[in-house]
């Protein structure tokens, strides 16, 4: 398992990766357990972060607009910027190559 | 036999009450048939009685009880079912009005377990529309309307497995099977006072069951006590030819397992404080009925973002799953006006993200082991609130506007967690602790349970007005 030798030697021994500071983030992660007093995830400020949501929002509104109202479309809007948030939390952690998916694939045989 | 007298009466009771022959499965189906019928309406718990099974489970169960083949603790005990899980013949709608007429040919697997160890089928229950799949933000979210807690009508009986919290609570049912991706068999056990076991992930098939997530669904019972949420997983678990993520590994429920040892608990402060403070009142008092049986410690999880690594599964399992529903517009269909609208967001989920949920997920679950490993359970508060009012929206995890730390870690790793009641707080609602294991050590979680069940009286307490 000449892979698996490479890779980051925390995850092989069970311990948490490292924590990578996200990029263009501009406030640290609200401790576990902490809702935002608005109870809406809070709207980081920086260009990139936006960028990203109008990106995808102007997607999922090309695909869907016509069948939604304003108010609608504006609930998606935060609903693509927590999807963002949340994405933006996962890529802030390193992981090693031999990291792989913790999904069961088998190949299929019908006679097996 | 009266009412009164196999009503709130516990499932290993009522069975060693039918075994001795003194209990006619017959007479129990009627008493609970009758009170579905009754009161069921009241808390908007039930889809559809199935009185015609019920009674010819009954009869079945009763002769062959009296032609001394008794199957077990199970054996003419009426219950319900989430009305996710295929019944044949009986329309199974997924609490969605553009399901509610939809009718499987074959009984889902743990139906058909049940039926196999003599149990017998009462009524399909209601719950939130595709389980909560689709974001909904208020209690009204199902064609069946808003789940009502028996403890107070004008909170919710919480979601998604709705009428299984209530039904149970209400004394509708001696117990149920319900259905957790995130929250839907501890919340509604909680936010109704019943105990609720979420059994490990593949410990029970779900085949034949409404899939919202391949990879977070279980299916698990609620009931009066943690003790017969065992007996019901023992005759719901094991492998599945039409499941492959069902386990190989044996389950049998050991009663008796923990009865003399000393536990050792842990708790992690940040699922603690994140509560209100009724809640977190209800815990700190159980600590020190759990530190007569056991010893508690605080212990640590490093900083990664847990509830985004389940949510992110969660939310592209879903769309995925109901992807002809959302992109025909068919969402337009259900109950809560915010589920018309809300899927459509996670188109913007990108495949990247999704893997990289699924490679974090091995993270959170050898980070959740090494944490588990010596302890025979995490505890914590069942639920950070009591139940929400009717009529208003509510914070969730799910949707990420609630912290629940443990909820995404027993989720997203798969890990058994039996919660129990353990007070009552705002609003005279019930609040909940919960007891949460190693993967496949339901044994350790429920004998932990009993342990507290045993010192406490929380469980034979029921709400007000259900005779």
């Amino acid at each position: 398992m000449a892979d698996r030798d490479r890779s980051d030697p925390s995850a092989r021994a069970g311990r948490a990766p490292d924590r990578a500071p996200a990029p263009g983030r501009a406030e640290p992660a609200l401790p576990h357990g902490q809702p935002t007093p608005s109870g809406e995830a809070p709207l980081p400020a920086d260009s990139e972060f936006r960028a990203e949501v109008d990106a995808l929002f102007a997607l999922v509104r090309r695909r869907y607009g016509a069948r939604l109202t304003e108010a609608e479309l504006e609930g998606v809007r935060k609903g693509v910027q927590g999807i963002v948030e949340g994405a933006r939390a996962l890529r802030a952690v390193r992981l090693g190559n031999a990291d792989e998916p913790f999904q069961p694939f088998s190949p299929y045989r019908s006679d097996a | 036999m009266t009412a009164a007298d196999a009503v709130f009466v516990s499932v290993r009771e009522l069975g060693e009450r039918i075994r001795a022959r003194r209990l006619s499965p017959v007479a129990l189906a009627e008493v609970f048939l009758g009170r579905l019928e009754r009161l069921g309406p009241r808390y908007n718990a039930v889809v559809t009685l199935t009185p015609d099974r019920a009674l010819a489970e009954a009869r079945r169960a009763e002769a062959e009880i009296v032609a001394g083949r008794y199957r077990g603790p199970l054996h003419g005990i009426p219950y319900g079912a989430k009305d996710l899980l295929a019944t044949a013949g009986i329309s199974t709608t997924w609490g969605a009005a553009p399901f509610r007429e939809q009718t499987f040919a074959a009984d889902a697997t743990a139906v058909r377990k049940l039926e196999e160890a003599g149990a017998v089928l009462v009524a399909k229950l209601a719950m939130v529309e595709l389980a909560g799949g689709m974001g909904y933000r208020q209690p009204n979210a199902s064609f069946t309307g808003p789940g009502i807690n028996p403890w107070n009508l004008g909170a919710w009986s919480g979601g998604s497995s709705s009428g299984a919290g209530s039904a149970v609570s209400a004394g509708l049912v001696p117990f149920a099977v319900g259905s957790e991706t995130w929250g839907s068999i501890l919340g509604p056990a909680g936010n109704c006072g019943v105990a609720g076991l979420r059994p490990t992930y593949g410990r029970v098939s779900r085949h034949g069951a409404m899939a919202l997530c391949w990879t977070l669904d279980k299916l698990g019972p609620l009931a009066l006590t943690a003790d017969d949420c065992g007996l019901v997983l023992d005759a719901i678990a094991g492998p599945d030819p039409a499941d492959p993520t069902a386990t190989a590994r044996p389950y049998r429920y050991e009663p008796d397992a923990g009865g003399a040892r000393r536990f050792r608990f842990g708790v992690v402060r940040a699922a603690v404080e994140a509560c209100e403070p009724a809640v977190r009142d209800s815990f700190e008092r159980s600590l020190e009925v759990l530190r007569e049986v056991g010893s508690v410690e605080d212990v640590l999880l490093p900083d990664l973002p847990w509830e985004a690594i389940t949510r992110t599964i969660l939310w592209a399992e879903a769309a995925s799953a109901f992807e002809d529903l959302i992109e025909s517009g068919g969402i337009a269909g259900l109950t809560a006006p915010e589920d018309h609208s809300a899927p459509y967001a996670r188109d913007a989920i990108l495949a990247k993200d999704y893997i990289k949920a699924l490679r974090l997920r091995g993270v959170m679950a050898r980070e959740a082991d090494r944490v588990l490993a010596p302890l025979d359970a995490l505890v914590a508060p069942g639920r950070t609130a009591v139940a929400p009012p009717l009529g208003q929206e509510f914070r969730s995890a799910v949707r990420g506007t609630a912290g629940d730390l443990m909820g995404a870690i027993g989720n997203g790793a798969g890990l058994p967690a039996v919660c129990v009641p353990n007070g009552f707080g705002e609003r005279g609602l019930p609040t909940s602790l919960q007891f949460m294991g190693r993967a496949y050590e339901e044994n350790a979680v429920l004998a932990a349970a009993r342990a507290y069940q045993s010192r406490t009286d929380w469980h034979r307490r029921h709400p007000p007005d259900c005779a």
